[in-house]
């Protein structure tokens, strides 16, 4: 005969409901394991659902996932950002009368640059960069890409939001949740230079052969430590616990709040940080490219793209240098405000009349010599 | 220290094993000290303040208990009242009527040069104030015996589960609490657990899950459709209770567990009908105190109809700018005394539905509780408004329902835990309102919804921390 349960005693029924609560946790963690699953091949788009939950997978998991067996095998943007000049599309020939803009940049940089483009027909455009590139993944492209050819105009697209990643040496680290796997140097400030800590891995083969090594691997993962201010173990090793759909909820939240704390020492309702690494960092940087680029007798450019959050911060910081040294530059806050939502997308980008009207400037600009806007 | 911080998870790991290997009065000593380090690590200088007004209560308390005096006793009740309404008033709205007046003076020409000092409002002041005066006035009332041993009024006042949100606990209801051995059953142990996770659910994933979009719209200037506004503020609803009912389930679950038994904060106001039932189903600690220490001793409805209104509005008044130093709470005070005194008149003038068939009485209901909910919203617009001129700008957008929605779609985790929250407040409103409907559930099924809203929960742990909105008041 069974005991009725308002007849149990209560521990037991506590304990009992404990029990269900364990198995039905474990039930919802395999179910939702198997509905939102990634697909197998990295080069299919997942589902807006299998992404959510695989946000909080280890970095160490996604990289490997990204790199895929082969290249053929890999996730299209496993392929972008790498400073090996052996993966970039080779330069093209520039017809007689037109000029040639070297573009480092990022999607923000490239919706303004694509769009004079489409506007100005004497100009021949040669983008470079990567998705969501930080100042100094840009400057590391610019000084590998000037010993291979000119430009007449360079355009440095420098983007509120990424300056964070100028602390790290991978947009995986800093980009957890969607990670990129490309590298770049972290840039410090050696007197009034700059130094650079090259990373060891700097192509996609040489990613995948780490991984595949746990030695390698071991010794990335110092080198990381060293030079990436995003790097945290707990964040990069996966293993079993990627298998688990609650514990990469959990690890999901740590990276947020870990993300969260590393931005507001760089970054706030009030500006940038003065005292940040990065904005000692990037004037110099600029000046450097500007100077670089001149000496090359070409024309540095420098867009100063405040997304949303960012309102005028960049332009600030950086304003009175660029003019102090003569470098022209466009910041779009004077063009459209980042608190203004409507000039901006869902996702996050400028809308096209925005980019037309940037571009427009931009454009007079290259014609008038060096002002601010 | 919040109840969602990782400071406050180890504060409780400490000190929760510890209350219970304790004997009652050591119990007692260690929940007054972790009180006072839960409260001080704010700020430490808040503790002067907490000390300072709980030890003139408990003093007055003795006071009024021993005399038989009665003029002797309302002068020792007008001192108390005067001291903690001062405190209150200084720490509190200074500021606000010195910057009001200021800006009254500059609109006929005067500059006035008031003094804004730098007050820090010590956080939480309203809700001790309250529930430390009610004492006094139950103390006075003769309804309570004055509690003799001055740690365990100490520990009656700065109770840490609801010393800076609530709820506000009468002391006829905490105080015998404090003084008797508790007892904490598998049963209270379980409830509160469930309690706490329900609590962190609300505040965690629907409250901080939708702030993003409704601070999207509310901190917008101009571009704003009437769309925009109405979802915005729907979300807000949703915000506002998710972070308020969530931190009070946080609180009684809190409390639960170590044997104490915090009254009811909300009951599903989602579904009330009309004013007067919103005000029996919203922070009902505080509109039971406006009611019980406040509108009553003012007459309440006893003088006729006009003085039934006054009591009213001043009551709803008062009681909106207890919210905060701020016009809108004020103005947010007065919108909720009009409805009331608005719903007053209308069942003044009902006519009876007895011959209306069921079927079509419960649509009327639940018609009732849709119209209801819009009316409670505009509200909440007056609420969460920056400043009367975006009120206004936002109520002349509600007069053009057709434009684009540009509000930002709050995360899969805020979206899905409306989702359970709707289902949730749902199942109780058929169980007739029980809070405790799902203890009747077998063990597996509540397995089950403990397992989904740790789900839940942990999916929302990934939305960007916001402060309780409470606390501010």
């Amino acid at each position: 005969m069974t005991t009725p349960a308002a007849h149990r005693p209560r521990h037991h029924d506590a304990l009992f409901t404990a029990l269900a609560c364990v198995c039905a946790l474990a039930v919802l963690d395999v179910a939702i394991g198997l509905i939102a699953r990634m697909p197998g091949d990295a080069r299919k788009p997942p589902s807006a659902l299998a992404m959510y939950f695989d946000f909080g997978s280890s970095l160490e998991g996604k990289l490997r996932r990204l790199a895929g067996p082969a290249d053929s095998l890999a996730a299209p943007v496993a392929h972008a950002g790498w400073l090996d000049p052996a993966t970039w599309p080779p330069p093209q020939p520039v017809p007689a009368g037109k000029r040639s803009i070297a573009v480092y940049g990022q999607s923000f940089t490239y919706a303004i640059m694509d769009t004079l483009a489409a506007h100005d027909t004497s100009v021949v455009l040669r983008p470079l960069g990567g998705p969501s590139a930080p100042p100094s993944h840009l400057y590391a492209l610019w000084r590998v890409d000037r010993r291979r050819t000119h430009a007449d105009i360079c355009v440095f697209g420098l983007l509120a939001s990424s300056v964070r990643g100028m602390a790290s040496a991978t947009a995986a680290t800093w980009e957890f949740e969607s990670p990129y796997p490309y590298t770049y140097p972290h840039w410090r400030l050696a007197g009034d230079s700059l130094s650079a800590a090259w990373p060891s891995v700097t192509s996609l083969a040489a990613l995948r052969a780490t991984l595949a090594d746990p030695a390698r691997l071991a010794a990335w993962e110092h080198e990381l430590a060293r030079e990436d201010d995003g790097y945290e173990p707990l964040l990069f090793r996966g293993g079993l616990s990627d298998r688990s759909v609650l514990v990469r909820l959990l690890r999901r939240a740590w990276a947020q709040r870990q993300m969260r704390e590393r931005l507001a020492r760089l970054h706030g309702a009030a500006g940038f940080a003065s005292g940040a690494e990065a904005m000692r960092v990037l004037p110099v940087m600029l000046a450097d490219f500007a100077r670089g680029v001149r000496a090359d007798a070409g024309v540095p450019v420098v867009l100063l793209l405040q997304d949303q959050g960012y309102d005028d911060h960049l332009v600030r910081v950086l304003g009175p240098a660029l003019r102090a040294a003569g470098v022209p530059f466009v910041s779009t806050d004077a063009i459209a405000p980042a608190s203004v939502a409507a000039n901006f997308m869902p996702d996050g980008h400028f809308i096209g009349p925005v980019n037309r009207r940037l571009a427009a400037v931009v454009d007079s600009l290259l014609g008038s010599g060096p002002a601010g806007h | 220290m919040t109840f969602v911080s990782l400071t406050f998870l180890v504060f409780i790991a400490v000190l929760y094993p510890t209350y219970r290997v304790l004997p009652h009065r050591w119990q007692n000593h260690l929940l007054l000290a972790g009180s006072l380090v839960f409260y001080g690590w704010w700020d430490w200088r808040f503790l002067i303040l907490l000390i300072f007004t709980s030890t003139l209560d408990w003093w007055v308390g003795l006071k009024l208990d021993a005399s038989s005096n009665e003029p002797l006793r309302k002068r020792w009740l007008v001192m108390s009242m005067t001291a903690n309404l001062g405190v209150l008033g200084f720490f509190k709205y200074f500021n606000f009527f010195a910057g009001s007046c200021a800006s009254l003076f500059s609109l006929f020409g005067m500059h006035a040069s008031w003094t804004t000092l730098h007050i820090i409002l010590p956080i939480g002041i309203s809700f001790y104030t309250f529930q430390s005066m009610s004492y006094t006035i139950d103390v006075y009332r003769r309804q309570l015996p004055a509690c003799k041993p001055y740690l365990d009024f100490l520990t009656f006042v700065s109770f840490f589960p609801q010393l800076v949100a609530g709820p506000i606990n009468r002391a006829v209801d905490l105080v015998p609490q404090v003084q008797r051995p508790r007892v904490v059953t598998s049963d209270t142990f379980t409830r509160g657990m469930f309690l706490i996770l329900l609590g962190l659910f609300k505040k965690i994933t629907v409250s901080d899950g939708v702030a993003v979009s409704v601070d999207a719209i509310y901190h917008r200037s101009h571009g704003v459709s009437g769309p925009d506004v109405v979802t915005a503020t729907w979300l807000f609803w949703a915000q506002i209770y998710g972070d308020f009912a969530g931190y009070s389930d946080i609180a009684r679950g809190l409390a639960k567990i170590m044997g104490f038994d915090l009254m009811t904060n909300f009951r599903q106001p989602f579904f009330a009908t009309d004013p007067s039932d919103f005000w029996q189903r919203w922070h009902i600690s505080l509109s039971s105190w406006l009611r019980d220490y406040l509108y009553i001793p003012l007459g309440g409805n006893r003088g006729g109809p006009r003085s039934t209104y006054q009591n009213l509005m001043t009551t709803m008044l008062l009681g909106g700018l207890w919210h905060g130093a701020a016009w809108n709470y004020v103005l947010w005070g007065f919108y909720q005394g009009l409805i009331l005194c608005a719903h007053r008149m209308w069942v003044g003038l009902r006519i009876g539905l007895g011959g209306i068939p069921l079927l079509v009485r419960r649509a009327g209901v639940a018609l009732q509780i849709f119209l209801f909910f819009q009316v409670v919203s505009y509200g909440w617009l007056l609420f969460r408004a920056r400043s009367f001129g975006q009120i206004a700008d936002y109520t002349r957008a509600l007069a053009h329902p057709f434009g684009p929605v540009t509000v930002p779609s709050p995360s899969l985790s805020a979206l899905a835990g409306l989702g359970a929250l709707a289902l949730y407040e749902g199942a109780q409103l058929l169980s007739g309102g029980d809070a405790r409907f799902y203890r009747r559930w077998p063990a597996p099924a509540r397995g089950v919804l403990y397992a989904t809203l740790t789900v839940l929960l942990f999916m929302g742990l990934s939305n960007p921390p916001s402060q309780f909105i409470y606390f501010q008041f």
